[in-house]
């Protein structure tokens, strides 16, 4: 179960303004526009939304690891009290996977199948710390054991690892270097239920054991309701709610994350499933207004000419005009 | 599988394809006109007791298994039987010939394989940046080069030219004498060879480049390339440590079936330089028609390429862990099976048997297509009736109310079958009546009669109007009408297709270059000022004379307005712009094309030409109506009168530059006429050594070449789709057997089997379109199963088998639509392929004598010395002209592929 109270940290990580669009060949994708959200030390934060609503462009953003076709518009991230997103070529080597590292989308993919995956995690080491090998290798090792995996099977290349298996190695991939932050994407996605409560398991006992800060990026709520103080929504490249987990699921403000929630199915309780009519917004030309209001049952005409700003109400953040009506 | 099986497998396959290359070896040899007894006995070279021992030796008198058998033993005991031309036993001229080919090949592509890796690598990492642009067009541009040209034009250039360079032909000096200075030899020798090894190294260094840019592209798109960046590594340390070693494994094994191409670069490289390998043996041996060398020889070539391949093979496991490492060793994803049905045996019997149709005789299919019918005879009923069923006059008005070019198509699938009936009637009869069958053999290859029956041979009304319904000609214009109605259907998807495409920069100018060669073909006859065939238009070996004065200077104001534009438009690029109107284009675009048609036009009516005129007249109305549509739609975005004046002067500016292309083409379009062509006349381009005009040889060269390279594609692209198809989608045995075919295909040197297939053959268009075709298909046939592979598991293809879809229906429906656009950029590939082995087998003196065609310029170029005597306005030109054409083709193919590859469009 998810505790209550926010660690009182300071603030590790302080986005604020962000807009990263991608020009393509048919028009400019506003994938994130305009979004604030801070993440504390020793906090879990997690980041939901429908598919393609900007959530894993957020994270790529936070490593400087866009594709070509991605600009930063504008806005300032943070980290320390340095800003990321003006951090010269040479630094942003330095910086990456010390300070934030990631666990990607398909961990199956994400381990280089050509090199060992003991070899794969003494080099992140090594780019970074001067310390001899041996050193970087008992490291290493201490961190697969440390994710319950046998040390034996360090030596082995990625392909002959289970899917579970590869996931936790990536997981201690990123842990390598003791990053202050870590972000997870779809970290259980495309794992079974079981291995997926392996996963979960780790990021308790990661939570219980270290001051880690974590950004879980995923579209299962369950996922977030187990594991984070905080949970973010997201809508078309925008943040639609922000709030401590348990006000999140208890009293959600946004009617958008309300229908997310009661479109989640339950195993025990036998409620209706619910769903939202319609797909998001196309984002090259998002609509006028605010971005859900074509599939919102709430609209009202203000809806329709103008964007709701995010108004925060003692630690609740929506952008909703009418949060205190529904 | 473990890694010991792994190579034992590969072993065994290559002895299979060694055994399999001795048979086609034997085949081809065997089906020479007359049998080779005759041959033997007719040949003056062979002295009577030659005669008898080969006789013995191969058992030319024994029935056809035996002789087979005999054969086997003779080559796998290196007993290779004698030369005719030598006179001598051919085994050890061989060796002694493959020992030098083997110094001159294996530092050469040594080389060539490092600076190809370097260069696309570099090109891939840069993707769409001025550095893979400036790699890949470098790349692009030294495989066009033919080889042989390539040498030609060095060896004039820095042996005869500067002289830094020993011009004398050979390993060394001849006449000097090393005996006992052996640093002495080897410089001599190495000064004799830094020509010909860079010959051999820029002209596969391309390839080599190429390969590795699209393997490392594939690798550039994986998850882990993205975790290698978030560790911070270095960018080069993540092209060198993460993504190079993955690249590496797809690399090996293509460079090591690509070395085929090597040796037959090899070969050209031989023949130029006069450098005693075996490719030069193989030029004397086309020459002398001496069978048994050229049979030792291929036999000779293709098991060192298979051992080369054998040792890449082995490299190749040794780079991926996933086999050394002894995992489960799978090609691909492979999963069970398709069950087949017994349509799954006939077709693939026919493919089995398409492959090898050369071999074996173009009526073998007959009798197979006939089982077919006789098998099937229901489902060619219904097919047939629902074809006919769409003529139903309800049917008819539907369709042309929603949608009329459907109309176009119906009609012509209808002719188009009763043409095929009536073809198949013919061909029928062909088989039954053997001198039908030579008639209608003269009238589809070369004959031009129509109908297409001697005078002198009496044949009943019915006989004449099948010939008509079933002439090539009918089919022609039937496909052409299909094809249109086709395109009408589909413009909406193909505007958006051809917009993507005008949008990357390769393809326009690849098109540019495509349209300015069939342009060349369309009107050839009025461009070109002299009958190309005509002899002593002007005197032997006449140099180029200089343009006319009003010409230069119309060329030159051209030019210089064409570059002062391009300058203003780069500059003005930099700034932030706004998107270029569609009716900019048009209009531009428009007049440029009505402009030359206008000048084709101008020149048809001066000197009479009717189907030129029309050309032109339809051409000029094409660009009136692309001017009209865009005049509309400028009217529309007219109101808003910014976006004009934002437009305007970079409007004027296209317009400068427009018009300079148009004074360029007339330029040199006129520059022959307004001069007096009478004796010694002006000779643009110079006169041969028969004194035929080399301009307008140039000119209409362009024919023979595009309709060889097309036809052959199309007969190559057929057969590999085929086999792709079934390979991928059956999978199984079905696969495993098709893909070794096609990997012996892929080891053997195609080349080197259309040099010695079209030598046996003897020379013709029929013979090189054949060859072409034949040997060609297996890149398509790779690339089309891995296709296959991964779309058979999509779940519309179950969805349709659950609705009850058979097989047939769910490949040609569903599968090969999927695959469809991948096909076409293949082709385009292909097709540049299939031009180059034309040149290559012209310049081997095995192009139609009668034809004029680049190739065939070059090889008498070579041999009239030309590099000798310095006549370089006979070199350059069609080489010149070759790798415009090349280059243009495979940057059409290039940019299709850049937008139909589905690998490639994920990013």
């Amino acid at each position: 179960m998810s505790s209550s109270q926010i660690p009182g940290g300071q603030p590790l990580l302080k986005v604020s303004g962000l807009k990263v669009y991608y020009h393509i060949s048919q028009g400019v994708v506003k994938a994130v526009d305009d979004i604030d959200f801070t993440v504390n030390c020793g906090e879990f934060v997690g980041l939901s939304g429908e598919s393609g609503c900007g959530k894993t462009t957020t994270a790529m953003t936070l490593l400087k690891i866009l594709p070509r076709e991605g600009v930063i518009e504008g806005g300032q991230a943070l980290f320390n009290n340095r800003d990321i997103l003006s951090l010269k070529k040479k630094e942003i080597n330095a910086f990456r996977w010390q300070e934030i590292s990631m666990v990607f989308q398909g961990a199956m993919n994400s381990l280089n199948p050509v090199h060992r995956v003991i070899n794969q995690m003494i080099n992140a080491i090594l780019i970074h710390e001067k310390m001899p090998r041996e050193k970087a290798k008992e490291i290493a090792l201490e961190l697969i054991e440390s994710v319950g995996i046998e040390r034996s099977r360090a030596t082995a290349y990625p392909h002959e690892l289970s899917g579970g298996m590869k996931q936790r190695l990536m997981i201690a991939l990123a842990l390598v270097l003791h990053p202050p932050l870590v972000i997870a994407d779809e970290p259980t996605t495309a794992l079974d239920v079981m291995i997926q409560a392996q996963i979960l398991d780790l990021f308790k006992q990661l939570r219980q054991r270290t001051s880690l800060s974590l950004l879980i990026i995923t579209h299962d709520l369950s996922v977030l309701a187990e594991t984070c103080d905080k949970i973010i929504i997201m809508y078309a490249g925008k943040i639609v709610e922000e709030a401590p987990t348990e006000i999140l699921f208890n009293e959600p403000a946004h009617p958008y994350t309300k229908k997310l929630i009661s479109s989640f199915p339950s195993i025990l309780a036998d409620k209706e499933i619910d769903f939202i009519p319609g797909n998001p917004p196309d984002l090259i030309d998002p609509p006028a207004g605010c971005n859900f209001h074509p599939r919102c049952d709430y609209v009202i005409d203000r809806c329709r000419a103008e964007s709701p700003p995010l108004v925060d109400e003692g630690g609740h953040r929506v952008a909703c005009f009418r949060r205190n009506e529904i | 599988m473990a890694l010991r099986d792994v190579l034992l497998k590969r072993i065994a396959q290559a002895i299979v394809t060694i055994f399999i290359v001795l048979g086609i070896d034997f085949v081809i040899f065997h089906i020479l006109p007359g049998d080779p007894m005759t041959f033997l006995a007719r040949n003056p070279n062979l002295t009577e007791v030659a005669q008898e021992r080969l006789i013995e030796q191969f058992g030319l008198d024994k029935p056809l298994w035996e002789q087979f058998i005999l054969f086997l033993g003779n080559f796998l005991s290196m007993r290779l039987g004698m030369s005719f031309h030598f006179r001598e036993e051919v085994g050890p001229i061989i060796m002694h010939h493959l020992g030098n080919t083997l110094i001159l090949v294996v530092p050469a592509s040594i080389m060539a394989i490092v600076v190809g890796i370097w260069i696309g690598k570099n090109s891939a990492w840069r993707r769409g940046k001025a550095g893979d642009l400036f790699g890949l067009l470098f790349s692009l541009i030294t495989y066009s080069i033919p080889t042989f040209w390539l040498g030609m034009f060095f060896i004039m250039l820095f042996a005869f030219g500067l002289g830094w360079f020993p011009a004398t032909p050979g390993l060394t000096t001849p006449g000097m004498d090393f005996t006992g200075d052996p640093i002495g030899l080897i410089v001599d020798m190495i000064s004799h060879l830094m020509l010909p090894w860079t010959v051999l190294i820029v002209a596969i260094l391309g390839s080599f480049a190429l390969i590795t840019r699209n393997a490392l592209l594939d690798v550039l798109s994986e998850d882990y390339m993205l975790t290698a960046k978030a560790k911070g590594r270095t960018e080069k340390d993540q092209l060198n440590k993460e993504a190079m070693p993955n690249a590496m494994i797809p690399i090996t094994t293509v460079i090591a079936l690509q070395l085929g191409f090597s040796v037959a670069g090899a070969l050209q490289t031989e023949v130029v330089f006069s450098y005693p390998g075996i490719g030069n043996l193989i030029w004397e041996g086309v020459y002398y028609r001496d069978y048994p060398l050229l049979q030792a020889a291929f036999f000779m070539i293709t098991v060192v390429v298979v051992f080369a391949n054998l040792i890449a093979d082995f490299i190749y496991f040794y780079l991926d862990p996933r086999i050394r490492v002894g995992a489960e060793f799978t090609i691909g994803d492979e999963k069970p099976p398709r069950p087949l049905s017994h349509y799954g045996f006939v077709v693939i019997a026919i493919v089995a048997l398409l492959s090898t149709w050369a071999v074996i005789g173009i009526t073998t299919i007959l009798p197979l297509f006939i089982l077919l019918l006789i098998l099937k005879r229901k489902a060619v009923l219904v097919f047939l009736r629902n074809r006919l069923s769409t003529l139903t006059p309800s049917n008819l008005i539907y369709a042309w109310k929603n949608k009329r070019s459907q109309i176009l198509v119906r009609f012509s699938v209808i002719a188009l079958l009763v043409n095929l009936i009536a073809l198949s009637i013919i061909a029928i009869s062909g088989v039954f009546i053997p001198e039908w069958g030579l008639f209608w053999g003269a009238a589809f290859f070369g004959l031009r009669e129509f109908p297409p029956i001697p005078a002198s041979v009496e044949y009943p009304e019915w006989a004449l109007t099948l010939a008509s319904i079933a002439h090539p000609s009918v089919m022609q214009i039937i496909i052409v009408i299909l094809t249109i109605g086709v395109l009408l259907g589909k413009r909406k998807s193909l505007g958006a297709t051809s917009s993507r495409f005008i949008k990357t920069r390769m393809g326009t100018v690849g098109t540019a270059i495509v349209v300015m060669f069939a342009g060349m073909t369309l009107f050839g006859d009025i461009i070109a000022p002299y009958n190309p065939e005509a002899f002593f238009t002007g005197l032997w070996y006449q140099p180029p004379d200089v343009m006319p004065e009003s010409q230069m200077l119309m060329l030159s104001v051209g030019a210089a307005s064409l570059i002062g534009a391009t300058l203003v438009w780069w500059i003005l690029d930099r700034f932030k712009r706004p998107e270029i109107p569609r009716y900019f284009i048009n209009i531009l675009s428009g007049g440029l094309i009505l402009f030359i048609a206008g000048i084709f036009g101008m020149q048809s009516l001066s000197v009479e030409n009717t189907t030129t005129l029309i050309y032109s007249a339809s051409i000029g109305v094409i660009a009136c109506v692309i001017i009209l549509k865009g005049l509309l739609s400028a009217r529309k975005e007219f109101s808003l009168q910014q976006s004009w004046k934002i437009h305007l002067p970079r409007f004027l500016i296209a317009l400068v530059g427009v018009i300079g292309v148009g004074f360029i083409v007339q330029g040199i379009l006129q520059a022959p006429w307004v001069v007096s062509l009478d004796f010694p006349g002006y000779h643009l381009m110079g006169t041969d050594q028969l004194g035929r005009d080399v301009y307008s040889q140039l000119i209409i060269a362009v024919r023979i070449t595009l309709l060889i390279g097309i036809v052959a594609t199309g007969m190559s692209v057929v057969i590999g789709t085929l086999i792709g198809l079934i390979a991928g989608y059956y999978g199984g045995i079905i696969d495993s057997f098709l893909m070794r075919f096609t990997d012996i295909f892929f080891v053997i040197p195609s080349l080197l089997l259309m040099i010695i297939m079209a030598a046996v053959l003897g020379p013709s268009i029929v013979t090189l379109i054949i060859v072409i075709g034949l040997f060609s298909w297996s890149s398509t046939a790779r690339i089309v199963r891995g296709q296959v592979l991964s779309i058979k598991e999509r779940a519309y293809i179950e969805r349709v088998r659950a609705v009850g879809g058979s097989n047939i229906y769910i490949i040609g429906k569903h599968v090969l639509a999927a695959v469809a656009p991948l096909v076409v950029a293949n082709t385009i590939l292909v097709t540049a392929w299939a031009i180059l082995s034309e040149v290559v087998l012209d310049f081997f003196g095995l192009g139609d004598p009668a034809m004029i065609s680049w190739g065939t310029m070059l090889y008498l170029a070579f041999n009239a010395g030309s590099m000798s005597n310095n006549l370089w306005w006979l070199v350059f030109p069609p080489g010149i002209m070759v790798v415009l054409l090349l280059l243009g083709v495979s940057m059409v193919g290039y940019a299709m592929d850049e937008i139909a590859n589905p690998r490639l469009r994920r990013r």
